[in-house]
């Protein structure tokens, strides 16, 4: 009877400390959005890092790309980017699907292998298509100087003080 | 005695040919079973895969050139040992590409970096071997014997032979006449023998060398000869680009069949794979289910190709029908 009844005891501990760690990791990630989002609402700034799918393959452009997430580490300014992956669509519709996760899952691996922590989101709906955009690109998007602008990497250093600047 | 010719005209041919045909459809095809498959869509095992290699004791290593590392799997595809970052120090790659197992040491290239990285089994960093050239591949035949191809501009050298401290042991630069850049691109196996055989990546070129370096045999297998090229506008070098392959890979099993994965002009690009014996006899081709940049064969003959561009490593039985 004795044995039961703390085997029970201990039951609901476990199921108590499983609990407050669900609780305390959700709320943990809700407050991650929470701080992203008013990140993005304080500094009135975005920074799309526009990356087109061919770039991840060619070594000078993945350099530059590097070079610019380095200097957005640097500026503190990581929290305000947000990575956008286009790519070419295949011709086989049965195909979409499996070639968009194997694009995004690439390039997650490039993400961890680089350090970068901004998230990226793909251009599932391609509305970025047609808009000239080779290798990796910058739009910025900055209420408090009413600025919207899209740059070509690598930039030059007027654009340098452009983009990160607040 | 007419009608007795005639029949045994007819009996000898009713005899022969069925054993003809038997005869032609021997080793007519090959059947690839999946016997394993490592990376799927929704887990993290492999991001882009380039370069495969197998020690004797069934465990497979791969490059992944998305996260710059090395990464062990045992003979059930699980995940044993991850190495490597990005960078330029030991251990560290920049564009992680080719792996070779050899006695117990991996022997790892990086089309950035100059050199060979060395590795042991468990993913240790060893030593570096100098080489200040481009690789475009490379077989170790003996302890401190290395055989490299190089398509460098500047040193036509095709294939050389260093030790690990870098020197060069025997110089077998431009043995075959050519100085063309991009037709020094080709990849090689080299067999018990000693015999060299090669694969052109520009050119419907495949070719068997002694270990004299003597010609033994040249072979064209595809109808269109030229591949395509664009103009570039590059500071040094070749004004021309070309825009396709012709032959990717080779790969040599136990018993000394060749197996070259064609590239472009093939009918299915990156998927047919030509298996030539040693005398350069065109036995029979076969195609992979999905493209790939290279094929590997191990010791028990399974062969390995890519899956799913790079996310997804296969290895296949060869069951000769």
């Amino acid at each position: 009877m004795e044995r039961k009844f703390s085997k029970n005891i201990c039951h609901s501990f476990v199921l108590a400390i499983a609990a407050a760690l669900f609780i305390a990791l959700s709320s943990w990630a809700r407050s991650g959005e929470r701080q992203y989002s008013e990140n993005f609402s304080r500094a009135r700034k975005l920074i799309l890092v526009i990356i087109d799918y061919k770039s991840i393959f060619c070594p000078l452009c993945l350099e530059i790309f590097q070079d610019f997430c380095n200097t957005l580490h640097a500026c503190s300014q990581e929290e305000f980017a947000l990575g956008v992956l286009v790519y070419q669509e295949t011709d086989n519709p049965e195909d979409r699907g499996r070639i968009a996760k194997i694009v995004e899952k690439q390039l997650k691996g490039l993400f961890i292998g680089n350090n970068i922590r901004f998230p990226f989101i793909y251009d599932k709906f391609h509305i970025l298509e047609g808009m000239d955009l080779e290798g990796v690109s910058i739009i910025l998007l900055d209420r408090s100087r009413m600025l919207l602008k899209k740059y070509a990497l690598p930039l030059t250093p007027e654009q340098r003080e452009e983009v990160f600047s607040f | 005695m007419r009608r007795i010719k005639f029949l045994l005209l007819a009996l000898f041919m009713g005899i022969s040919i069925p054993f003809l045909l038997l005869w032609g459809k021997e080793q007519k095809s090959i059947s690839l079973e999946e016997v394993l498959s490592i990376g799927g869509l929704d887990d993290d095992v492999l991001y882009m895969w380039v370069g495969v290699t197998t020690d004797l004791k069934g465990n497979i290593y791969l490059t992944d050139s998305m996260d710059y590392s090395i990464k062990k799997f045992n003979g059930e595809g699980i995940l044993i040992k991850k190495a490597g970052r990005k960078g330029q120090g030991p251990g560290e790659f920049l564009a992680i590409r080719l792996i070779k197992y050899f006695n117990g040491l991996l022997y790892v290239t990086d089309q950035n970096l100059r050199g060979i990285q060395v590795f042991d089994e468990d993913l240790n960093y060893q030593e570096h071997i100098p080489f200040n050239m481009q690789i475009w591949d490379l077989n170790i035949v003996s302890a401190n014997k290395i055989f490299i191809s190089t398509p460098f501009l500047a040193n036509p050298e095709k294939i050389i032979c260093v030790d690990f401290e870098g020197n060069t042991r025997v110089d077998m630069s431009d043995f075959d006449g050519k100085q063309d850049y991009w037709m020094n691109f080709r990849k090689f196996e080299i067999d018990d023998q000693g015999n060299f055989y090669f694969v052109f990546a520009f050119e419907d070129r495949i070719e068997k060398f002694n270990k004299s370096l003597k010609k033994i045999w040249s072979k064209s297998l595809l109808s269109r000869k030229k591949v395509r090229q664009k103009k570039a506008e590059v500071m040094f070098g070749p004004s021309q680009l070309p825009t396709e392959m012709v032959y990717k890979d080779i790969a040599l099993d136990s018993s000394g069949r060749l197996f070259i994965l064609g590239g472009h002009l093939s009918k299915n690009p990156s998927r047919d794979v030509y298996v030539l014996d040693e005398k350069g006899r065109h036995l029979l081709t076969f195609t992979l289910p999905e493209a790939s940049h290279c094929i590997h064969i191990d010791n028990h003959n399974f062969l390995y190709s890519r899956a799913g561009q790079g996310v997804t490593l296969k290895k296949y039985r060869l069951k000769f029908i």
